[in-house]
């Protein structure tokens, strides 16, 4: 393949790549598809033996009227695009120029098109198949661009050689016909631009400090649907991927796997104050958290004492899959884990949410958690670490919720049985529990009522400048996500005085009944609402119609489910090594570096101790006169050798550029003779210049000596009758031109 | 030799510049590990830029075969053999050029490692004179363009631009050498030199033509004639500058320069004397007013190239002399009296010639550029 072809076939390469990172980052699949079509059309095309291109002019007119009509666009809709819909120009545009690819420059404008679209894709896309074309892309990245500045120098050059050539002459290949071709150099250096970045890449991905970025951007990154915060802030489509995340096996008291009688509410992040000003929920401030070491195959009791763990316990073993967390997603409440040994788990007792405390990434991958779904009060007391205090009565921030609230409250209320008010339940903490209770179930249903409608997509919803999402969302819109419900049923609780929390997870509704265990996927991501029933005990109150999410977890059903097996893993590796590699993730790197330098420094240590003993042995050994003579021998011996071995392997360099490295012994023997042959003529002053061919070196020897000048003519003849005469390199022809090299040496001056 | 490596800012590396800073934008603004990976991807780009072209540049080693003399108007290609030190990396897109030349440059694709190959280098010169090579310089923006680096070598050498050589059409040549007494008695054809001078001892490889068939019988010894040498026409050539420039600016048309027509005498000399050489005269150049040496009546390219480098070598600006010095009578020369500006015919006597350079265009066919 000549350079020209290459580079083309690499950039078309590139451009394909970047197309598919941006399609694949935005969704934009029907893109993704038209532009792949495109780009290999172009190949056939533009790039074909009768290329027909696109003229320069036609391309640049249609990509400016493109960008005029997104211009114009974006002013008629009276707000700048966004960075998907510059991607989409990009691409455009680039598909456009790879029908008019004809010099270098054009392959340049295709690269900088290519290089956009991975950066829009960097921004957008956390997938691994959005992922693994741009880190494709971004090594082949430096190789075209330096495959397009090669294809310019050779324009250039023809350029200039064109100038002072007469008009209609041959054209000129500037591949040299004797060395290596600019392809071969070229291939070389392409690997090693790929291995220095991907080296570099890789440096400054492990390196950047993350610690200053940490926090609610950062959080976006973590794949698997599930986030460490509930923000009402964007409108975007909430993450409905069918990734596997998890599976469940929920397993009875009685040993065996089954279907629990109700979804299970696994909780990941506990949030109980609103802030009205970012718009999002905030987790607890004063974390109560102890630390279990993991013992192996047996379970770590939280309590040892208070909690019988025969009545009404289950097990739930989770074995992650697509997404890196150190949350331990747990069903309410978790009395003991099984976790390996080593392994540090951390009980916050305030919300009886688990984590890992070693910050390892990944750490549990597998683990078992023993909970009672059902636990009394007593029990969540003594999980909790003792006594409980009642607290103040809460309130909500937004003012305009409590009004919402007590129409709702009014309209949906128990008849026919009293329930507490806001003083008696002040005073007595019983009756305030059972206010609690009555207001959230009444919230609850009003929720359910099918007044409110679930939905994914929050792009269709008006909402004014300044106006409160959950306000919106009760008194006008009327639809949203799960964090909708869940963050009005909180709302209305808490600015009624009613204790509750907003609490994050998934729910697990997709039973496989062969593998007798859930599949938790990332469209399951899921919130809802814990409410204070008493001292310590909370009960959950989902305000999401469960049809609902029925329903869409049976439409999200695809033929492509039963592929995820293969998928899933590298999907989850991709998650948990590059995704979701942050400050922490950096710091347990570190510290598994310095344990392997330690323990990489031990066999060091022997090797060098190993060598310090036979230093010592040999001191003793060539201690005297004569084992200083024997010592001096293999020295000299030694020196010899690597001094020979050096000479032969320069030789063997000199000789691949006259004969080529596939040449056979007898070729390299005699392209030396003939090297030698010229060292020789050399000395006794004939000079070769560039240019001169070596039978005028042959022309002027014989003005000086015409003996030597006959065996250098007949080295000669001999190289070049094997190296260009197609003639087989024969040992007879080898010692001919030995012997005539040896009679050149000889040969006197007259 | 001499080395210099130095660094020049380049477009492609300020727009690299610009797409680093929009890449540390965008990590700040929206955090992704992909976005980290993209700026370590441009990380890497610099390293190599600067590594590969680094170690590229300084294993370079490039020297100027020897130029030939040039001439105005025609493109002159320098060779250098440039030769790649280095054992592991190859050379890619270099430009070599002159300092002395301007913006010509040549262009090298490739080069192996250890290998070497030569560079043309084409250069049009637009005036006639010597000039002073000295610096060599290869650059190269390779792999990305981010910066330019070149090397420069201290490289002297010394080009003479011939002046420019107009194409005279033979006939009008001959019209012209036929001119005036002088011009009427030189022979358009070689000849007197066919009578018999000698004879000597036949040389190995004798025509049997030349053989003295009857003196080698009667000597018994083969013997050859000796013939007396060909003479050939002869043209005198008389370049006329002894009027200093300023003199001469008053004295040409308006719109007119007068260097420019000191310029053209000397063309019309060269194109004179280029042009009676190639139909078999002799020429020989006196020059008035400049100093130069006087060239005599002679044949040959050869004697035409030192003809021409002492017109190439003709500096308008020194002092003019005014030595009135007649052309001496030959019988066989036809002289011809070049003047800049108007014709004074006290130059060269009355037998001679006299053609001003105005009359250049018309003397001249302009389609063509060498005989």
């Amino acid at each position: 393949m000549t350079m020209p072809r290459g580079m083309h076939a690499l950039v078309l390469v590139t451009a394909m790549l970047s197309l598919a990172a941006f399609c694949i980052a935005d969704g934009s699949f029907v893109f993704l598809s038209c532009s792949m079509v495109a780009a290999a059309l172009s190949g056939v095309l533009a790039q074909g033996a009768r290329p027909k291109r696109l003229p320069t002019i036609v391309a640049h007119t249609i990509i400016a009227t493109i960008c005029a009509a997104a211009a114009v666009v974006a002013f008629i809709a009276g707000r700048p695009p966004d960075i998907e819909h510059v991607g989409l120009l990009c691409g455009t545009a680039l598909v456009v120029k790879l029908f008019a690819r004809h010099r270098a420059s054009d392959e340049r404008h295709v690269l900088a098109l290519g290089s956009i679209l991975f950066l829009v894709a960097a921004l957008d896309g956390t997938d691994v198949l959005a992922g693994l074309p741009l880190i494709v892309g971004s090594l082949l990245l430096p190789v075209c661009v330096s495959a397009a500045w090669v294809q310019s120098s050779t324009e250039r050059a023809a350029a200039a050689h064109g100038s002072h050539r007469p008009v209609g002459s041959l054209p000129v290949s500037f591949e040299p016909t004797a060395g290596a071709s600019p392809m071969r150099c070229w291939t070389g250096f392409a690997i090693a631009s790929v291995i220095v970045t991907a080296t570099c890449g890789v440096i400054v991905f492990v390196g950047f400090p993350r610690q200053g970025l940490e926090g609610e951007a950062w959080n976006r990154t973590r794949a698997g649907g599930f986030s460490l915060r509930v923000s009402l802030a964007t409108d975007e489509r909430i993450e409905d991927a069918r990734t596997e995340v998890m599976t469940v096996r929920w397993i009875g008291p009685d040993s065996l796997s089954m279907e629990h009688n109700e979804p299970l509410h696994l909780r990941g992040a506990v949030f109980d104050r609103y802030d009205p000003i970012s718009q999002s929920w905030q987790v607890p401030q004063h974390p109560r958290r102890e630390y279990f070491e993991g013992v192996g195959a047996a379970f770590v009791p939280f309590v040892h004492e208070g909690i019988d763990p025969r009545l009404q316990v289950y097990k739930q073993v989770v074995q992650m899959r697509g997404l890196a967390t150190n949350q331990v997603f747990s069903v309410l409440a978790p009395i003991a884990i099984q976790a390996a040994d080593g392994m540090t788990v951390a009980l916050d007792q305030s919300t009886m949410l688990l984590s890992s405390a070693s910050s390892r990434i990944g750490e549990f991958d597998r683990y078992a958690v023993s909970v009672k779904p059902y636990a009394s009060d007593r029990d969540m007391a003594t999980l909790s670490g003792g006594t409980v205090e009642p607290g103040p009565m809460p309130t909500f921030p937004v003012d305009a919720v409590k009004p919402l609230a007590l129409e709702l409250w009014e309209r949906w209320k128990p008849r026919g049985r009293s329930v507490p008010d806001f003083d008696a339940a002040a005073l007595r903490p019983l009756a305030r529990w059972e206010r609690n209770r009555a207001v959230a179930t009444a919230l609850e249903a009003a929720l359910l009522s099918g007044d409110f409608r679930y939905t994914t997509d929050l792009g269709s919803i008006v909402r004014r400048r300044g106006e409160d999402p959950i306000v919106n969302f009760l008194m006008s819109s009327r639809q949203g996500h799960c964090q909708y419900f869940a963050s009005a049923l909180c709302a209305m609780c808490q600015s009624m005085g009613v204790d509750a929390r907003v609490v994050a997870g998934f729910i697990a509704l997709e039973y496989d009944a062969a593998q007798l265990q859930y599949i938790v996927r990332s469209s399951n991501a899921h919130a809802w609402v814990e409410v204070r029933t008493g001292d310590a005990q909370w009960t959950t109150f989902d305000a999401t119609p469960p049809a609902t999410l029925q329903a869409l977890q049976a439409e999200q059903r695809t033929w492509a489910d039963g592929l995820r097996w293969l998928w899933d893993p590298l999907n989850f590796a991709w998650s948990r090594h590059v995704v979701s590699f942050d400050g922490e993730a950096q710091t347990e790197l570190a510290e598994r570096m310095a344990s392997t330098r330690e323990a990489l420094s031990r066999p060091v240590r022997a090797v060098l101790d190993a060598l310090e003993a036979i230093r010592q042995r040999l001191v003793e050994t060539f201690s005297g006169m004569v084992g200083s003579l024997w010592l001096a021998s293999i020295g000299v011996v030694l020196v010899a050798t690597i001094v020979v071995m050096a000479l032969l392997r320069a030789r063997r360099r000199q000789t691949t550029p006259l004969v080529g490295r596939s040449a056979s012994p007898r070729e390299r023997e005699l392209a030396r003779h003939y090297m030698d042959a010229l060292r020789v003529a050399r000395r006794r002053g004939v000079v070769r210049d560039a240019g001169m061919t070596p039978l005028e070196v042959v022309a002027r020897l014989s003005v000086e000596s015409p003996e030597a000048a006959m065996h250098l003519r007949s080295v000669v003849e001999s190289f070049y009758a094997v190296r260009f005469g197609g003639r087989p390199a024969t040992a007879e022809r080898c010692t001919a031109a030995a012997r005539s090299l040896s009679a050149l040496h000889r040969a006197r001056t007259p | 030799m001499r080395r210099r490596l130095s660094y020049r800012p380049a477009i492609g590396g300020l727009v690299f510049v610009i797409w680093v800073l929009v890449l540390v934008m965008a990590v700040v603004w929206r955090p992704s590990n992909l976005l980290i990976w993209v700026m370590g991807t441009a990380v890497g780009m610099i390293v190599i830029s600067g590594l590969s072209s680094g170690a590229m540049m300084m294993a370079l080693r490039v020297r100027r075969l020897a130029p030939s003399d040039a001439r105005v108007g025609q493109p002159l290609v320098l060779l250098y053999e440039v030769r790649n030190t280095s054992w592991l990396w190859p050379a890619f897109a270099v430009s070599i050029r002159e300092s002395a030349l301007g913006s010509s440059q040549g262009w090298l694709v490739s080069v192996g490692p250890g290998e070497r190959c030569v560079v043309e280098l084409a250069w049009w010169p637009e005036r006639r004179g010597e000039v002073e090579l000295e610096h060599v310089i290869a650059q190269s923006s390779f792999p990305f363009g981010l910066v330019g680096k070149r090397v420069t070598w201290r490289k002297r050498a010394t080009i003479t631009v011939l002046p420019r050589v107009v194409r005279i059409p033979a006939p009008r040549l001959r019209a012209l050498l036929d001119h005036g007494p002088a011009g009427q008695r030189a022979a358009a054809r070689p000849g007197h030199g066919e009578e018999f001078f000698g004879v000597r001892d036949a040389p190995e490889l004798t025509s049997l033509r030349d053989v003295a068939w009857r003196r080698s019988a009667s000597r018994e010894q083969l013997v050859v004639i000796e013939r007396a040498s060909p003479s050939y026409p002869r043209l005198r050539l008389v370049l006329n500058l002894s009027e200093p420039t300023d003199s001469l600016a008053g004295r040409v048309p308006a719109g007119v320069k007068a260097r420019q027509r000191e310029e053209d005498a000397i063309t019309m000399a060269a194109s004179l004397a280029t042009s009676a050489i190639a139909l078999g005269h002799e020429i020989s150049l006196r020059v008035h007013g400049l100093p130069c040496v006087a060239m005599p009546a002679a044949g040959g390219v050869r004697h035409l190239d030192r003809v021409l480098v002492q017109l190439a070598k003709l500096d308008l600006d020194a002092p003019r002399t005014t030595p009135m010095v007649s052309v001496p009578g030959d019988e066989r020369s036809a002289s011809v009296v070049i003047h800049p500006g108007r014709i004074d015919p006290s130059v060269g006597g009355a037998a001679a010639l006299h053609q001003s350079a105005a009359q250049l265009p018309g003397l001249a066919s302009w389609k063509g550029t060498e005989p």
